[in-house]
């Protein structure tokens, strides 16, 4: 094919936008920038479909007057960023193709230039990196590689080619996207509208697939190894997604359901989903499953009969809570867990309280979760957490009350602001300023969901006043503080945040000096938590010399995981 | 109208300027937008789009009980969608406000000024 009329233009936007309808939700998860909201697949997608709508019955033979319909198309249904830029790079192309009835490939080439510029206008400060980069660099590229006799087929296959290695280099020129290990979604739904236009000019036209788009966008996107967001979520995921019950009456092949064979079935399930049981009594079938799609699973089903009940709950979700702290930063992961933890809140009536707080280490997040702490926060010293880090948990305690402990005198702040953002909500947030690790344990302990909500506070607020915590942790500079002498890589024994006690070569010197320090007639229970660098044995040790020490203090030493300190200390 | 904001350490005021300045800066990245209008070009008659330094005439801040408002006088393109350039815009100021001063903005004020063609 060496040009195209106005009828195969259209057949190629069709196309396009088709393919688009059949990959947005893939493209939805890559959403991060500028404000991860998720939702630039569905917005390209409109916008789309408003442009195909406009040309979908229209017979001219001119490209022009094609070009110009679908642009106008786009413009009035243009939606969010991606979707505004969208309509001015098929704003340009349109003003390329002007009073042409058959365009060729040079003509081509310049519309899609001028596509580009007129993109760039309507911004005063681009931002690279986005779907205007991949429009930039992929028409400037087939610009440069057209000759004379390249057909359109090649252009398109050239213009594919370039978009999606441009599309590669996005987390390369806009740092949030390789944070979070994603390529720009705008950039690949531009992608996927020219994949599908390629297909169109190969004679493969796309059809908009009715069923919701199961399969994934790896094609297109992730074939250099790049990781992404979706991805990564839908493996993660194996093994957890949804657990799917159903009890399915068997209909009759005069009902126009097909005859049931219930090793097929089972096949059929089976392949696609885990954990399989499946009990049969007569016409009843009974199913257990966990499966990633349970809708494809349910429509399967239902060609042999008609439901009884249905139960399905993610999995993922519960998943979700008991790992949350390691994945606290993980942007993509937060964004999911947010989506999928809403339908679950309207669910499930208020609790009185709630408890958020802050830790880090596995063995802290779960004697935290022991003692009845609802969200835990990841976070300490080296990572302070963000206000909007709070507003979730808080919001995903899903409670009337509730009580957060930041564990940490610098994150007390961000705490509090969170409280703030809050106020005007139905959940009263309060903050109770634990400064550190063992405070916060021994606040968690005087929790108890009974009385006024004043009460409880007050009651965990005075708890704080009855321990004294210390840590020991290493030195990162040589310096002198306080008349002590720090040595680089030394471990520091500390005293409530401040007052350095000592700074010795041995960890666990360090700690008997801040024992010793700390310990005094009134104390009756010593906690010790250990961190990631101190072994199991090593505690057994601790305990027996310490005991050997101080006769009368009850000693409790455990694993506590957590990173920079080696031991945490609270003294009650 | 400054932001006053205090911490264990001491206060923290924002000037006026320093909001505009991160607001026209927002504005101009986003998408459809040609640049800051002067709050009173109607008026005055001058179809001038603003400078870096007199962004403080395109944006007002104001305090609302403990959230904030700002108030942005835009000039936008010929051809663009202009509902979804705005509603873009309000996200992008609310999300790069609040993630440079930790201050919720409750509304942000979106005023077409001007419409033009570019060329």
């Amino acid at each position: 094919m060496k040009s195209i009329n106005g009828q195969q233009l259209k057949q190629l936007f069709l196309s396009g936008a088709n393919n688009l309808y059949n990959h947005y939700p893939e493209i939805d998860q890559l959403n991060v920038f500028p404000v991860p909201d998720g939702d630039t697949g569905m917005n390209m997608n409109l916008t789309l479909t408003s442009g195909a709508k406009e040309i979908q019955n229209k017979n001219d033979e001119s490209c022009s007057s094609i070009a110009s319909a679908f642009s106008k198309g786009l413009l009035m249904g243009a939606r969010g960023n991606s979707g505004v830029i969208t309509s001015q790079i098929f704003r340009g192309i349109a003003e390329g193709m002007k009073d042409k009835d058959v365009v060729n490939v040079a003509e081509l080439s310049d519309a899609l230039l001028k596509g580009k510029e007129v993109a760039y206008k309507a911004v005063m400060r681009p931002v690279e990196g986005t779907i205007l980069t991949v429009i930039r660099e992929s028409s400037s590229a087939l610009h440069d590689q057209v000759k004379k006799d390249t057909s359109i087929e090649e252009a398109f296959a050239i213009l594919l080619k370039e978009a999606k290695i441009s599309l590669q280099h996005t987390p390369d020129l806009l740092p949030i996207l390789k944070e979070v290990g994603v390529v720009d979604s705008g950039g690949a739904g531009l992608c996927v509208v020219l994949e599908g236009m390629l297909k169109a000019a190969e004679g493969q036209f796309i059809e908009r697939n009715q069923n919701a788009p199961e399969e994934s966008v790896s094609s297109v996107l992730g074939n250099s190894g790049s990781s992404y967001a979706g991805a990564k979520l839908s493996e993660d995921e194996e093994g957890y997604g949804y657990c799917t019950q159903f009890i399915l009456r068997l209909g009759k092949p005069e009902d126009g359901k097909k005859p049931f064979i219930e090793k097929k079935f089972q096949n059929f399930l089976a392949t696609h989903g885990k954990s399989l049981v499946l009990v049969r009594d007569e016409d009843i079938v009974k199913v257990h499953v966990h499966t990633l799609n349970p809708g494809s699973m349910l429509n399967y089903a239902q060609n042999y009969g008609e439901f009884l009940t249905i139960t399905i709950e993610n999995m993922s979700e519960e998943h979700e809570n008991i790992s949350h702290g390691d994945k606290a930063t993980d942007m993509a992961a937060n964004i999911e867990r947010e989506k999928a933890a809403k339908p679950q809140e309207k669910e499930e009536p208020l609790k009185d309280f709630g408890l958020v707080a802050v830790s880090s280490g596995s063995g802290l997040d779960e004697m935290f979760k022991e003692l009845g702490v609802d969200v835990l926060v990841s976070g300490g010293q080296t990572m302070n957490p963000a206000t909007e880090d709070f507003v979730k948990a808080i919001q995903k305690c899903h409670a009337k009350n509730v009580f957060i402990l930041p564990n940490n005198s610098n994150i007390v702040m961000a705490a509090s602001q969170a409280c703030d953002v809050l106020e005007n909500s139905p959940v009263a947030a309060r903050v109770i300023p634990s400064k550190t690790i063992p405070q916060g344990l021994v606040s968690c302990m005087q929790f108890s969901p009974e009385g006024s909500a004043n009460d409880v506070y007050e009651a965990m607020k005075s708890a704080l006043k009855s321990v004294i915590s210390g840590s020991v942790t290493y030195a990162i500079k040589d310096t002198d503080i306080e008349g002590v002498h720090i040595t680089k890589d030394y471990y520091m024994a500390m005293k409530d945040d401040k007052g350095i006690v000592s700074c010795v070569k041995d960890k666990f010197q360090a700690l008997y000096d801040l024992v010793a320090n700390l310990v005094s007639d009134s104390s009756s229970l010593l906690t010790i938590i250990m961190g990631a660098d101190v072994k199991e044995e090593d505690g057994e040790k601790i305990t027996a010399d310490l005991q050997k020490k101080y006769p009368t203090l009850d000693l409790d030493v455990r694993s506590g995981g957590q990173p920079v300190y080696s031991f945490l200390v609270g003294l009650e | 109208m400054v932001i006053d904001k205090s911490t264990p350490y001491g206060a923290i005021n924002v000037s006026m300027e320093a909001i505009a300045n991160v607001a026209g800066e927002a504005a101009l990245e986003v998408y459809g937008v040609i640049g800051l209008a002067s709050k009173n070009s109607l008026r005055e008659n001058i179809n001038e789009l603003l400078k870096k330094d007199d962004y403080i005439k395109g944006v007002y801040c104001k305090k609302v009980k403990n959230a904030y408002e700002v108030d942005v006088y835009v000039v936008v393109a010929y051809g663009v969608k202009i509902t979804e350039v705005i509603s873009e815009l309000q996200k992008k100021e609310t999300y790069v406000l609040e993630k440079t001063f930790q201050i919720p903005f409750k509304k942000v004020n979106v005023f077409v000024q001007d419409i033009k063609e570019i060329e």
